[in-house]
């Protein structure tokens, strides 16, 4: 689905990505974790073009991704930002029907995705009709969720997209995400720094540390089997700490 | 893009020349902004019959002349001493006149009778009481108390000269303005001051002008002039001025100023009223009612604001939009807009004379590179202050730069846009009123006048529709930002 290959970024010429290689296999979730700072989120917006690779490509089903199809690309690729990322002065429906309506997608084909994907995130007509700053935070992400779903895109991206929510909503939305993933079959790469998330929804995991690739696996295989020092220190600091005094 | 910003500039263009394009037999004679110059303007006006307009107080001696060496204006009343110290200044005082003006394609009447220079006058008692009649008399009273215009004391022809001339012991001289002076006068704190011989004060106080026995001042001696083609091109009109020459007085030119000035009579009113019993000449004089003037006024007002403000929005929003896209240009065209905003209005309006000439065109193009920044600015800002996350977000859905600017970015931007248009429109109705000053009509005209007149109500009848008319601006653009901006932004 994805192969990133050769890939070279620095910020004021400090190194802020440097992977030999890395592939994203389709239908399945990924989870991209590590400390801030790590060059997690960097990864995700290489991989939609926001930031160019200083060196090495990105080959998406098969094409580079380059500056004269990256618009197109983009349209197949959903991306979710921590706070949603939702325009303002659009109600959460027009949001979602923005790209719909710009690429001319017939209209009742985009009405059906809209009811199906309202159903799955739960979300009904009256909340639809409201503006973002209207809405939960819980809903605006499951707005941006739609949006990003709505022109049924072979891959979706996601930065954080549970950060700016409140433990309850969060954790309820853990599970909801996760159901329609698994409903949707699609290839998911997901950024978090919190492992039990991570675990929680990856098939399978690739760790960082200041833009390199540490370990790459299952969750369970990164606990088992920590490749170095960092891994288990990572995993160690991630631990929550026993609430009840033994 | 490109086409469309060419579209616009011709479009400009049009307005501009079709303001700028006059009926060709029409001829313009153009006054001063001072009382008695525009009583001259209607009196040429009126006696050389239907075929010519008289824009009134048009501007000064510079604004006028150039007017005239344009062909903006074809007449205009000038005195024989502007033309000799100011406009041929350097030139020998001897000079004719007539041979300096000729390959200008200009031509002068004869002088038409008065001579307004400077004089100096006294209360006509403590003149008697002293036995002064003349400037000479006054060196054998250095204890006079002496008050001049600011300017008289500064001119090489005014109060140095005029000392040296005479030799006047007089060592404290007061400035102030000229028409404090007259108040100075009659309550006895001053008992010299300077004066201009047909000023309308010297009768209503009953000033005694003392002679200029040593023949010091200058002549100032009105005349018209007149673009040299009319002789060919308007016989009979030049014909009809020319019969001005050598009939009025100072008096009847001081009694002329006293009824417009003193007793407020519409000066075309007091111009018919010498024509009809001294020339035997009958016009037929229109006195507008205030309610027509007003609507005038308004239309010309609004023309000059919708025009410069319409024309400033089509510029200003590409340029403030290429400010955004393009980093380096955007401060280039910033700091360009900015240099424009820091020259004064009105050197700005007489720079434009140059280029466009009087009128609506000079002040329109004045009013429209006013309009442009905060437009520009406010555009810029406004797109520039959107967050970063839902900047991003537009790109991420795989929207092109035109359409990202066009669904997401100018709407976001709009509550800053519409508040630099905002601010340009009732900028720009303020501003407006300068540009009476160069005969663009507007508000500023009655202001205009009530000034010279030292008339409140008419001052009023131009500053009050103005103010009406820049909080009407204001409610309609607060009106149009709850239609134009979406509710999502508003709470």
């Amino acid at each position: 689905m994805l192969t990133l290959s050769n890939i070279q970024k620095s910020f004021d010429n400090q190194v802020a990505l440097d992977i030999p290689h890395l592939n994203i296999t389709g239908q399945q979730t990924t989870i991209l974790i590590g400390p801030s700072g790590c060059g997690k989120s960097t990864l995700l917006k290489m991989i939609n073009g926001l930031i160019k690779p200083d060196q090495g490509e990105v080959l998406f089903k098969q094409g580079k991704i380059n500056t004269q199809n990256i618009n197109l690309l983009r349209r197949q690729m959903g991306y979710v930002i921590q706070e949603g990322g939702l325009f303002p002065h659009l109600s959460a429906r027009d949001n979602i029907m923005l790209m719909p309506r710009h690429i001319k997608l017939a209209p009742d084909t985009a009405e059906q995705r809209l009811q199906s994907l309202a159903e799955l995130t739960q979300l009904d007509a009256g909340q639809l009709k409201r503006f973002p700053s209207q809405l939960s935070g819980g809903q605006r992400q499951r707005v941006a969720l739609m949006r990003a779903l709505i022109l049924d895109p072979d891959l979706l991206l996601l930065d954080e997209p549970l950060g700016a929510l409140d433990p309850m909503i969060r954790f309820e939305m853990q599970s909801q995400l996760k159901s329609i993933f698994q409903k949707l079959g699609k290839t998911v790469l997901m950024v978090t720094h919190d492992l039990n998330e991570a675990g929680f929804f990856g098939d399978h995991l690739v760790l960082l540390r200041s833009g390199k690739i540490v370990q790459q696996g299952t969750a369970r295989q990164l606990i088992e089997n920590p490749n170095e020092p960092f891994v288990e220190q990572f995993i160690n600091a991630q631990r929550a700490p026993s609430i009840i005094a033994r | 893009m490109t086409a469309n910003k060419i579209k616009i500039f011709i479009f400009t263009i049009l307005l501009f020349e079709c303001f700028n394009c006059r009926a060709e037999s029409q001829i313009t004679i153009a006054s001063k902004t001072f009382t008695e110059s525009v009583i001259l303007g209607e009196l040429a006006s009126q006696i050389t019959g239907a075929k010519t307009v008289h824009q009134k107080q048009l501007g000064g001696t510079r604004v006028l002349w150039s007017a005239l060496l344009r062909g903006d204006i074809d007449i205009y009343p000038e005195y024989s001493g502007t033309l000799l110290h100011e406009i041929f200044a350097g030139h020998d005082k001897n000079t004719d006149l007539h041979a300096l003006l000729k390959p200008l394609g200009i031509a002068a009447t004869r002088a038409i009778g008065f001579n307004n220079t400077y004089a100096l006058g006294m209360r006509p008692a403590s003149a008697t009481e002293l036995g002064i009649n003349t400037i000479s008399d006054l060196a054998n009273h250095p204890e006079l108390q002496i008050g001049f215009s600011n300017e008289f004391i500064n001119r090489s022809d005014g109060w140095p000269g005029l000392q040296t001339h005479y030799r006047l012991p007089q060592k404290k001289v007061r400035g102030l303005d000229h028409d404090l002076a007259y108040r100075g006068l009659t309550n006895e704190s001053l008992d010299v001051i300077d004066l201009y011989t047909t000023d309308a004060e010297i009768h209503y106080y009953n000033i005694k002008i003392l002679h200029d026995d040593l023949n010091y001042f200058p002549e100032y001696n009105a005349i018209f002039l007149y673009r040299l083609e009319l002789e060919q091109s308007a016989p009979q009109v030049i014909r009809q001025l020319k019969r001005l020459e050598n009939v009025i007085t100072a008096d009847a030119m001081t009694t002329m100023n006293m009824q417009a000035k003193l007793e407020r009579v519409p000066e075309a009113e007091v111009a018919a009223k010498y024509l009809s019993t001294q020339l035997n000449v009958n016009s037929e004089i229109v006195i507008d009612s205030r309610w027509s003037r007003l609507v005038r006024h308004s239309i010309e007002h609004l023309v000059l604001v919708g025009i410069s403000l319409g024309a400033a929005i089509l510029v200003a929003l590409p340029l403030g939009i290429a400010a955004y896209l393009n980093t380096r240009l955007g401060q280039f065209i910033l700091s360009c807009t900015a240099i424009i905003q820091t020259i004064p209005s009105l050197a700005l309006l007489v720079f434009m004379i140059p280029l466009l000439g009087i009128g609506s065109p000079p002040a329109i193009a004045a009013l429209f590179l006013y309009s442009l920044l905060p437009i520009i600015r406010n555009t810029h800002t406004g797109l520039h202050d959107i967050a970063p996350p839902v900047r991003e977000s537009a790109k991420a859905l795989g929207l092109s730069r035109t359409a990202r600017l066009r669904l997401v970015e100018l709407p976001l931007a709009t509550r800053s846009i519409l508040a630099g248009i905002k601010t340009s429109a009732v900028i720009n109705v303020g501003t407006a009123t300068l540009g009476a000053l160069i005969g663009a009509g507007g508000y500023g005209q009655p202001i205009l006048t009530g000034i010279r007149l030292d008339d409140t109500s008419l001052i009023l009848e131009g500053a009050i529709p103005a103010a009406l008319l820049a909080l009407l601006v204001q409610y309609s653009f607060d009106l149009a930002e709850r239609l134009l901006i979406s509710k999502g932004l508003r709470s």
